[in-house]
């Protein structure tokens, strides 16, 4: 791993093997460079790193509640009353570094009296030990300096007095060591003596956004779960507003008495934490919850959640219909609506459609999903899509065939005269006798871009009329060459 | 009920009264509450055809209603009139159908894409149930359903009860197009045009609840001017007691209906009603 710092390139941290080589952290990466030619390196990513560390100590709630991060490389837990869940001390540490290393960190832990004194074990002494309670002080001894958590200042200072062992500093009077390191050096020794006290603060506990429900009797109609939802849902949504949140994804979890568990998830466009509304979503699902003898336990859990702030509570019916003559003005009323049937068809078969700058029919325009009206940053789409609009001088057919279909054609022109519409069709076996047609539009196909569908080069479009009046949109592909049959294709109807 | 085509005779003096009493008072026991919330309209521009769907103070196809249109311009008609209506408007698509919405087709009859919602359904029950949904979200203004069948009674009828409590509008569009896409006719048989399922066999199928019901027929441009769209209209059924059919243009720059004179051309598709036979419901 490398860090730049200033216009240096350092190494921050080396695998076992690099260690092993030769290379150490702090090492410039050109030196390191020339001690190992084929060495990989890899940018650091310090907030990948801290993310990893935030979840490290979620994780390691398992053991304790009280943790901490201690710089970013590494953990507190105070496990003062925990270690007889876990079979004692060193069971406790060994387990829990087992675990680390088998997840594929390489860790050191120790257990000792003060968080300064596990500092130093972790870091400076044996790996995986624990400091019997009082003997800190005669443990510590044997270790380097370093291990105190002092300055690289003070360190190097210590170093040329030949203090070079934390037992060497017991025996020099603390006055002498304060006026020559400041207070530094005293307090970390005091702190890791434990004559200082050296307080953790926990990290926050965050509490799942979850609600549960057990009954002594398990539940088997339909209509008492909807009702036990609704119970659990307004509980939800109540701790929702506290924490101004509103949820985008909910899992409902039914926990049937013979052991089974059941799920549904439901998904919403936008936060949300209405419990009525929420209730709507679960309610064509509930059906799909298979009671058999019926469910003993009912846990609600939003594993989705999103910031909403504070919302009016009841909007007057009425009022909505003079707000929603754009697209963006309306979104709000329509989410609810765009909610009940992403949940039920799938949010991606609920869209929108937005124009896009090609002339080709078939690229002219793209559905987004309804539900995520934040893409629309794209460099094909103008911001209001007022520059982008289709061009209302291009007749463009109401109907677009998914794809062009052949059609067999009679031309009643010689065919020395290529560039006339066919007089008659044939499509899908029904025959049109055509009575007028406006054309050609020439379409080219985009250059940069390879189509297969456009290949054969240029099309030339034309609007037909029939002789009962249905309108279509054919072209002919290919380049106008006499004695080369010339293929058309039916791509729109007209309305 | 009155034919189009038979000069219609207005009731007068008392009779007149009378029987906008009894209109009255057959609208009450239809529909409670029904004249103040869907009192409503959205005018075609036609006044001939507008006076036909609806009483003088509102004249024009009913909001808050369902309305069911057949024909190769079904959809042309459900986009102009939702694009008449202020708000989103949600449109559930046959996403099996062999052809799809095309929105720069749309800009042509006024709906700006910006406004549509697009459901693509995947079976006729699912498109329905869309509907019946985008039917009570009382923030659109128009939902408009792509169906290939008839529907059955029942489910019209949720359909039309949904639009009413909400007033948004419902379209339901059966295609011509979508049905020929469809059901080709079995090899060996070679058709002349006209022959797949017109708009004008809607009437002789099952019941529907839907306010008014009417086929939108492809017709011949008379005038061959780009941007011009001519359809026959024939307004089946309507709840308020009317029927009719006309010949109307659309004007794609204008966003304007106007009437073709029939008289100006005695043959209106002669080949379709050769084919079919000309009937209309009086």
């Amino acid at each position: 791993m490398t860090a730049e710092t200033g216009n240096r390139v350092v190494i921050s941290a080396v695998t076992r093997v690099a260690e092993l080589a030769g290379i150490a952290p702090g090492m410039a990466l050109a030196d390191a460079r020339a001690v190992l030619p084929d060495l990989f390196t890899l940018p650091a990513d310090e907030r990948a790193d801290a993310a990893m560390m935030e979840r490290l100590a979620r994780w390691c709630g398992a053991y304790t509640p009280w943790v901490s991060l201690d710089g970013p490389d590494g953990l507190w837990l105070d496990v003062n009353g925990c270690t007889h869940l876990r079979g004692g001390e060193q069971a406790l540490l060994n387990d829990l570094l087992e675990r680390l290393s088998g997840y594929g960190f390489s860790v050191r832990g120790a257990l000792a009296d003060t968080p300064g004194a596990a500092w130093a074990f972790a870091r400076c002494g044996e790996d995986r030990q624990v400091i019997p309670s009082g003997g800190t002080k005669a443990a510590l001894a044997p270790l380097p300096v370093a291990a105190l958590r002092l300055e690289a200042e003070t360190l190097s200072k210590l170093s040329r007095l030949g203090l070079r062992r934390v037992g060497d500093l017991y025996g020099l009077s603390r006055i002498s060591l304060a006026n020559r390191f400041r207070m530094d050096v005293v307090r970390r020794l005091d702190q890791a003596l434990g004559s200082a006290a050296e307080p953790i603060t926990p990290r926050a506990h965050e509490r799942p956004y979850r609600v549960r429900m057990a009954f002594p009797e398990p539940l088997v109609q339909a209509d008492d779960i909807a009702e036990a939802l609704k119970l659990l849902l307004q509980k939800l949504c109540a701790r929702l507003r506290q924490a101004q949140y509103g949820c985008r994804r909910l899992e409902f979890q039914c926990h049937r008495v013979d052991g089974d568990t059941q799920r549904l998830e439901i998904g919403t466009a936008r936060p949300l934490r209405d419990p009525k509304q929420l209730a709507r979503l679960f309610a064509e699902h509930l059906n799909q919850l298979d009671a058999a003898f019926g469910f003993e336990a009912l846990v609600l859990s939003a594993s989705g959640v999103e910031p909403l702030g504070a919302l009016q509570e009841a909007i007057p019916v009425g009022a909505s219909e003079g707000d929603v003559s754009g697209g963006a003005a309306g979104e709000n009323g329509t989410a609810p609506l765009i909610d009940l049937l992403g949940n039920r068809l799938g949010f991606e078969r609920i869209q929108r459609l937005q124009p896009v700058a090609s002339y080709l029919p078939e690229r002219a325009y793209r559905s987004v999903s309804a539900a995520q009206p934040d893409d629309l940053s794209d460099a094909d789409i103008a911001p209001d899509g007022a520059g982008c609009r289709w061009p209302a001088r291009l007749l463009r057919p109401a109907r677009l065939l998914r794809r062009p279909e052949a059609v067999e054609t009679l031309s009643l022109l010689p065919p020395g005269e290529p560039g006339t519409p066919p007089a008659l069709f044939v499509w899908r076996r029904v025959r049109h006798k055509v009575r007028a047609a406006e054309g050609p539009e020439r379409l080219s196909p985009e250059w940069w871009r390879r189509d297969p569908a456009w290949a054969k080069g240029a099309r030339d479009y034309w609007r037909v009329e029939d002789e009962v009046g249905r309108r279509f949109w054919l072209y002919r592909e290919g380049p106008l060459r006499s004695g080369v049959p010339v293929t058309w294709f039916l791509h729109g109807l007209f309305a | 009920m009155f034919r189009s085509n038979a000069p219609k005779r207005e009731p007068s003096g008392a009779a007149a009264k009378k029987l906008a009493a009894l209109r009255e008072e057959l609208r009450k026991i239809e529909r409670s509450g029904w004249s103040e919330k869907t009192g409503k309209s959205v005018a075609l521009g036609l006044p001939e055809v507008d006076r036909l769907l609806s009483d003088e103070a509102s004249p024009g196809l009913r909001t808050g209603c369902l309305h069911e249109f057949a024909g190769e311009g079904a959809e042309a008609f459900a986009a102009i009139l939702s694009g008449r209506l202020k708000g989103p408007v949600l449109w559930c698509a046959d996403a099996l159908a062999g052809s799809e919405l095309y929105p720069p087709g749309l800009a042509a009859f006024g709906l700006d894409y910006r406004r549509l919602i697009v459901a693509r359904c995947r079976k006729p029950r699912e498109i329905l149930a869309a509907m019946e949904d985008g039917l009570r979200c009382r923030v659109l203004a128009a939902v408009v359903g792509e169906l290939s069948a008839g529907v059955d009674l029942t489910a019209s009828r949720r359909l039309q009860l949904a639009a009413e409590n909400s007033g948004v509008t419902g379209f339901l569009v059966q295609s011509a197009w979508r049905d020929q896409v469809s059901k080709a006719p079995p090899a060996g048989r070679r058709n002349i045009a006209g022959t797949g399922r017109s708009g004008r066999e809607v009437e002789a199928k099952a019941p529907s609840a839907a306010f008014s019901r009417w086929s939108v027929d492809a017709a011949r441009n008379r005038d061959n001017a780009a941007g011009i769209m001519t359809w026959r209209l024939s307004l089946h059924r309507c709840r308020n007691g009317g029927s009719g059919a006309w010949t109307v243009k659309w004007d794609a720059k204008a966003y304007r209906f106007s009437l073709v004179a029939e008289a100006a051309d005695g043959q209106i598709d002669p080949p379709a009603e050769q084919s079919s036979g000309q009937c209309l419901v009086g």
